[in-house]
């Protein structure tokens, strides 16, 4: 594989170099074209944390958002010839990452139609959640904040995905709507409505907290 | 982080509404980071990873489909312009349109020397066609059939038509009102006839029916042997086997018509009364047994 040559340069140490000499993520992806592995590596470093938090938030679920946000890597690393810079690259990686997440969502689906066992649980009980590791000390205000927390991000994953999609980028990611709009290739009017109506179905939800 | 800077604010653009508080809530969820192992489980992937799994997939996926659907358009297309064309071709049914031009102009639209034929097929009509009538306001619409050539008279509003000797041997039919044709009639038809079986309405064409066929539908099974046609089985719960047929004869004749290899019925049904069959060398004639 060519991401062997990279030696004794791990990618995080490409990365940090990278970091002392910013470089626009189109420069890195035509760095990356031309065979330079740490310039891949910077646009991993920029953007593993984002995804993974993006496809947590939208499917609940850390150790498969990890996963797929590594096939997001992948995919980007096989085709990475076939990328245009037409688009920012933050848009064709989230974009990436919304149709590997979807797919998910449709197997999980399959899977639960098929599940014998799916018979006997109810919707709640087969959600998996699972919380990355934490071991600070935890006083009262901040398990408060944790159920908070878990109920919210439960609300999240209850929302249809053409609502959820939409409002994590913006809410929680902080795109833009232009930017939502064309991860999404949807229209700008349609996006905006689009979030609106998620965050009156979170308020429906989360009216105890309001 | 760039886009954890980019979060400030997200969402704000009813203040003090609760869209604007379920901004904020979402806004306040903790982030998660990618695990410290991400980078090197990614270079694992990588290495483990085939290329071509994620290359475009070309054309083949699309012709998977494309293909077979393409096929059967072709299929059915050409089904449907074959009976169309069949149809079309069909030429069973001519249309005269009967006016008083035509008679001025000493011509008529059909050339009814090939209407009153019986069981020839008429080469000099022009291929029309089926059901194909030219409506006449004024006057009769003659047709004529093609294999079977019946002149039968319209069921519709029945048009007064008288006929008149004319010097060339045929008849002038007088339509009501303005029309009128001159039909020449073949050997056998009286001029004086002709005005009792005019024909209005087009015949459908008749299939004819190969002998085999014939005998297949009152449950003989023969081969033709030598030009002649010899019994190989009979059913007996059959018409064939309650006439008395059996196998070993040789059928020579059926209501009177000899049959051979090239013999075809052209009624559009098979009927029979008699079948004439050589058996030990004498023929016999097996009656249709009367109904009970």
């Amino acid at each position: 594989m060519a991401l062997d040559k990279i030696g004794a340069r791990t990618l995080e140490a490409s990365a940090a170099a990278m970091s002392e000499k910013p470089q626009s993520d189109h420069a890195l992806i035509e760095a990356t074209k031309n065979g330079d592995e740490a310039a891949f590596a910077s646009i991993v470093a920029r953007y593993k944390s984002p995804i993974t938090n993006y496809l947590y938030r939208f499917l609940n679920d850390y150790e498969e958002a990890v996963d797929l946000t590594q096939e997001t890597f992948v995919r980007v690393y096989f085709a990475i010839d076939r990328y245009h810079t037409e688009y920012a690259f933050s848009t064709y990686i989230y974009r990436i990452a919304t149709n590997l997440a979807i797919s998910e969502l449709r197997k999980r689906k399959r899977r639960t139609i098929l599940s014998l066992t799916g018979l006997f649980q109810s919707d709640d009980e087969e959600q998996t959640e699972y919380q990355p590791p934490d071991n600070r000390s935890r006083p009262d205000e901040d398990l408060v904040q944790e159920e908070r927390s878990r109920v919210i991000a439960k609300a999240i994953v209850a929302l249809p995905p053409k609502y959820r999609v939409p409002i994590i980028l913006r809410d929680i990611e902080g795109k833009s709507y232009d930017e939502i709009a064309e991860i999404l290739d949807l229209g700008l009017g349609t996006t905006k409505s689009r979030i609106s109506r998620a965050r009156g179905l979170l308020k429906e939800k989360l009216k105890h907290y309001l | 982080m760039m886009h954890e800077e980019k979060n400030i604010g997200g969402g704000a653009e009813y203040p003090g509404s609760d869209e604007q508080k379920i901004s904020e809530m979402l806004l306040g969820l903790e982030r998660v980071e990618a695990p410290k192992d991400f980078d090197f489980r990614l270079k694992a992937r990588l290495a483990n990873a085939r290329p071509e799994q994620y290359r475009m997939p070309g054309l083949f996926p699309i012709l998977k489909y494309a293909m077979p659907l393409a096929l059967f358009l072709v299929v059915g297309a050409g089904v449907m312009l074959n009976g169309w064309y069949a149809n079309w071709q069909a030429p069973n049914v001519a249309v005269a349109d009967v006016s008083g031009e035509e008679e001025s102009s000493g011509q008529s639209a059909v050339n009814t020397s090939q209407l009153l034929v019986p069981g020839t097929p008429s080469p000099s009509i022009p291929a029309l066609p089926a059901n194909r009538v030219v409506p006449n306001t004024t006057g009769p619409l003659l047709a004529v059939s093609g294999p079977s050539s019946e002149i039968r008279e319209n069921p519709g509003p029945r048009i007064p038509v008288r006929s008149e000797p004319t010097p060339s041997g045929g008849s002038r039919l007088m339509g009501g009102g303005n029309e009128n044709i001159e039909i020449r009639l073949p050997k056998g038809f009286e001029a004086n006839n002709t005005n009792t079986s005019l024909v209005k309405e087009p015949v459908l064409p008749v299939k004819p029916i190969a002998v085999i066929d014939a005998l297949r539908s009152i449950g003989i099974e023969a081969n033709l042997e030598s030009g002649k046609w010899i019994v190989k089985a009979v059913k007996e719960a059959e018409l064939a086997g309650r006439m008395g047929m059996k196998a070993g004869d040789q059928i020579e004749s059926i209501d009177g018509g000899t049959i051979d290899g090239g013999t075809v019925f052209n009624s559009g049904s098979f009927k029979v009364k008699t079948i004439r069959v050589r058996r030990s060398g004498s023929s016999i004639d097996l009656e249709m047994p009367k109904p009970e």
